[in-house]
């Protein structure tokens, strides 16, 4: 969702022009070159989004917790709801989904628009696995350090699945600032 | 909680409105699927059907949009919010997009179409290109045609934009008090 995606960081058009305009002469000073100017100005016009490919999907192997935790890094970014809840267990009842969808999608991209992650380590246990993911800001003005985190998944019938409470718990801490209701 | 999660979203949005002033509305609305890109895809093809269904959004045609979901993605659309937003601020917004397919991954009865968003303005027939988003959309084919099987980014965004119409309105009224 997007129109948000103005809020989240976009600097406003004149702060942008300025920024693209130091940005231009301090890469030129530095002998920078063409594509790395490019680059610098696509971050600050905010359209140098990180997304996760189809090849770093398809690096982690098929029906693994990695790729279930790939795909769902993908679908958040995506706003494709309907994969990402797909990819959480349990499942929300029918009269949740809705909600449940949205709250992923309105929030979900807060989180992985500015960030890519990387799988430190799988570690599979009695019919569950835990995931260690190193979370690296891609948005220099922001200057934030790489931060870790672990994810907690089932193995289900339909294969691996996030569980659902501590990602969402997550996604709200990250987001909000808080463990929800703040 | 939707409140609380839009109150999140919108607040610099809000802060953006309160300091940038009312923009003024396009003269025309216009149809502006890049020209061309929409003719490129098979008719036959759920790119194809992506990309129609942007092109009602960006036409404001609501009902034209909303035929193009499927049943299940329908029923918790608030049809009378997002023929609000799709007339105002959404509408405004969307319009001025350009949305180009990335990839398409097929699945046994459907497919999710992977898109790029360019967010800026149109001048005639070049985008330029402030910001870019992504978008996949699932889609399932009914009856011969391929439809949008999911709702949750047309709900959210369409709570966001009366949202933030019902705060501008509030704002006018409060400066339009202060003046007074």
């Amino acid at each position: 969702m997007w129109p948000q995606r103005v809020r989240r960081g976009a600097a406003p058009w004149p702060a942008a022009l300025v920024g693209s305009a130091i940005a231009a002469l301090l890469t030129a000073a530095c002998g920078s070159t063409d594509a790395e100017l490019r680059r610098t100005l696509a971050a600050e016009r905010g359209t140098a989004i990180e997304v996760v490919s189809r090849a770093q999907v398809e690096s982690q192997p098929a029906g693994s917790p990695g790729r279930a935790v790939m795909e769902l890094w993908r679908a958040v970014q995506f706003d494709d709801a309907k994969t990402a809840v797909s990819l959480i267990a349990p499942r929300p009842a029918a009269a949740e989904l809705p909600r449940t969808e949205e709250l992923v999608i309105a929030l979900g991209g807060v989180v992985t628009d500015s960030a890519k992650p990387r799988i430190l380590e799988v570690d599979r246990t009695a019919g569950g696995a835990r995931v260690s993911l190193e979370i690296v800001s891609t948005d220099d003005r922001q200057q934030q350090p790489a931060r870790r985190t672990e994810l907690k998944l089932v193995r289900t019938g339909l294969g691996w699945r996030v569980l659902a409470e501590q990602a969402l718990g997550q996604l709200r801490k990250e987001t909000l600032g808080c463990d929800w209701p703040c | 909680m939707r409140l609380a999660v839009l109150a999140v979203l919108g607040l610099p949005a809000l802060a953006c409105l309160a300091g940038c002033g009312t923009d003024p509305r396009p003269l025309e609305h216009r149809v502006v699927v890049e020209p061309g890109r929409l003719e490129a895809e098979s008719r036959r093809s759920p790119e194809h059907s992506v990309l129609a269904w942007w092109s009602t959004l960006q036409a404001r045609e609501p009902e034209a949009a909303i035929g193009l979901l499927t049943p299940a993605a329908r029923r918790p659309l608030d049809r009378a919010e997002f023929r609000s937003a799709l007339r105002g601020g959404f509408g405004d917004w969307v319009e001025a997009t350009a949305p180009r397919v990335l990839y398409t991954e097929r699945e046994p009865g459907g497919a999710t179409v992977y898109m790029r968003i360019d967010i800026g303005d149109w001048i005639g027939s070049v985008h330029v290109t402030e910001e870019s988003a992504m978008l996949a959309l699932p889609v399932v084919r009914r009856d011969g045609r391929w439809m949008i099987d999911n709702s949750t980014w047309l709900r959210v965004n369409s709570a966001l934009h009366v949202a933030l119409q019902q705060a501008a309105r509030q704002e006018r009224t409060r400066r339009k008090g202060e003046t007074e």
